[in-house]
């Protein structure tokens, strides 16, 4: 893929964007802290979702974690931690996580394909239960942790849950805490399907290429219906 | 939850319902063996009783939900709630009423995380007990069934709206409309129940992950429960709204020592690492 990002795209530097032929793939890119979304990434992401949105020639989504890990969830020590930051880009970074995670990927007129290997945790969760097709490797596992440590997944977070597992899936992720392997997730229908772990990557970006058809590029996208339907 | 006093008070006169509190885990065993657990007005009036109690008791923190003897439950005493040489039709229709309250709201209400261990049969009514708890484990040789259309009834009370709200839709209709058994393994691929282990495992497997519950923050899981209830019928925007009045309610109802507020200090100062707890990979 090329590595220059045409505009509407900004630069970032937890983000590794890459923009060709119709596909933007999206790498969660902070493998030192499993790819945790703090506050320079959340503003990155919200920013590239927008960004997205208005790409008109843009005809599927890849949501990947670079390193080991898809992303451990929130660092919530980022977001309420008042030493390093002061409290307006606290609150800014807290409005961006809440307008990408319940507005922006509910709206995107692309595909969106998730690729997951390794930990994807907590606040992790809505990338995949927006993206329309979710691969996980084998070593990839599944949990929201909160609870552990005395917290909730909070309101917008147990929507996506119920809304990406059955009923008893949610409660049983939600009030053990106890992390579920890419079998589970597959049986509880959160994952599409499962691809041996060196391929995942790849096989998001070929199914993301087959969706984009570049050839079919200047025929109008019959995506942002076919999402209507199947998203609501 | 203030002083539990005597409004939490555990009923010690109960007949038809057996209980014990253990290390925070209270099992409340149904205990009318000889009529295979079936729920009878008097079963009834002490299941109200005792939930409104645990609503109130703090030294519980999780409860167990079983059936004492062959099975779980074989559902609604039904004679019982409609045999008007007993009871006017007053009091029958009362007790009927008060069925539907301790499954449908005293129940699903509980602040405490609930866990049905399911074994034997569970039939018909039974299925209202099982959906209202937030977890449901059952052993795979379990006979479950919605057997109400073989005596020309339907899944009457809570009934539908339980199947409609863990199984499939092809399942519910199937098992509603054909009245056909199906085993633990089955009733967890519908999504009824949360797992099904072997019948020698049952017990084991429900009372590790009981005590692993009781070990977790109260406040958190109460909430935990309260937001996957809500969130669903709100608009995104109304649960992120949710959220933050929550977040504010967690944060006040938290602040005693050992609290969240003891613990974020704890993770900001890098003492703690919350994250995966001592949970392993799997199911």
């Amino acid at each position: 893929m090329s590595a220059a990002l045409p505009p509407p795209y900004a630069a970032c530097g937890q983000l590794a964007l890459e923009r060709s032929d119709g596909v933007l793939a999206i790498g969660l890119d902070r493998p030192a802290k499993r790819n945790a979304i703090g506050v320079e990434m959340t503003l990155e992401l919200e920013s590239a979702l927008l960004a997205a949105g208005r790409d008109a020639g843009l005809r599927a989504i890849v949501i990947y974690g670079r390193g080991g890990h898809f992303s451990a969830g929130m660092d919530m020590k980022d977001f309420f931690d008042h030493s390093e930051r002061d409290a307006g880009l606290l609150r800014r970074a807290r409005a961006a996580t809440d307008n990408w995670r319940a507005r922006l990927l509910r709206r995107l007129p692309q595909p969106v394909i998730a690729a997951v290997g390794g930990y994807c945790l907590g606040g992790a969760l809505p990338l995949v239960e927006c993206a329309d097709v979710v691969l996980a490797a084998p070593d990839a596992v599944f949990g929201m942790p909160e609870i552990n440590f005395g917290f909730v997944p909070g309101g917008p977070i147990a929507k996506s849950l119920r809304r990406a597992l059955p009923a008893r899936a949610a409660s049983y992720a939600a009030l053990t805490g106890r992390p579920f392997d890419a079998g589970q997730a597959l049986r509880w229908g959160l994952v599409s399907r499962i691809v041996e772990r060196g391929g995942l990557r790849d096989e998001a970006l070929r199914l993301a290429a087959r969706l984009a058809r570049p050839e079919a590029a200047a025929d109008p996208s019959p995506f942002p219906f076919l999402l209507e339907q199947a998203r609501t | 939850m203030a002083d539990s006093g005597q409004a939490g008070k555990i009923p010690q006169d109960l007949r038809f319902v057996k209980t014990g509190l253990d290390e925070g885990v209270l099992t409340v065993e149904l205990n009318r063996p000889a009529k295979r657990n079936a729920m009878s007005v008097e079963l009834t009036w002490e299941m109200v009783r005792l939930l409104e109690a645990v609503a109130l008791n703090d030294a519980v923190r999780v409860v167990v939900l079983c059936g004492a003897g062959d099975g779980f439950c074989a559902g609604m005493d039904i004679k019982d709630f409609f045999d008007a040489t007993e009871r006017d039709e007053a009091t029958l229709r009362a007790a009927r009423e008060a069925a539907n309250h301790w499954r449908v709201r005293l129940l699903r209400n509980l602040p405490q995380p609930t866990i049905a261990m399911v074994h034997g049969f569970c039939f018909g009514g039974a299925f209202g007990i099982v959906e209202a708890c937030d977890i449901a484990f059952a052993a795979d040789d379990t006979k479950f069934a919605l057997s109400e259309i073989n005596f020309g009834h339907f899944p009457a009370g809570p009934v539908a709206k339980a199947i409609s709200q863990t199984m499939t839709a092809r399942s519910a209709s199937y098992y509603a409309l054909s009245g056909r058994t199906f085993d633990g393994p089955q009733a967890e691929a519908t999504g009824f129940i949360t797992r099904a282990f072997a019948a020698a495992e049952l017990r084991e497997q429900t009372y590790q992950l009981a005590r692993e519950l009781a070990q977790k923050d109260p406040v958190a899981l109460e909430f935990t429960k309260q937001s996957l209830q809500h969130v669903q019928a709100m608009s995104w925007d109304a649960a992120l709204d949710y959220n933050a009045a929550k977040f504010a309610e967690l944060k006040s109802r938290q602040s005693g020592p050992g609290s969240r507020a003891a613990s974020v200090a704890s993770f900001l100062a890098g003492r703690t690492r919350p994250g995966l707890g001592t949970a392993k990979a799997g199911k």
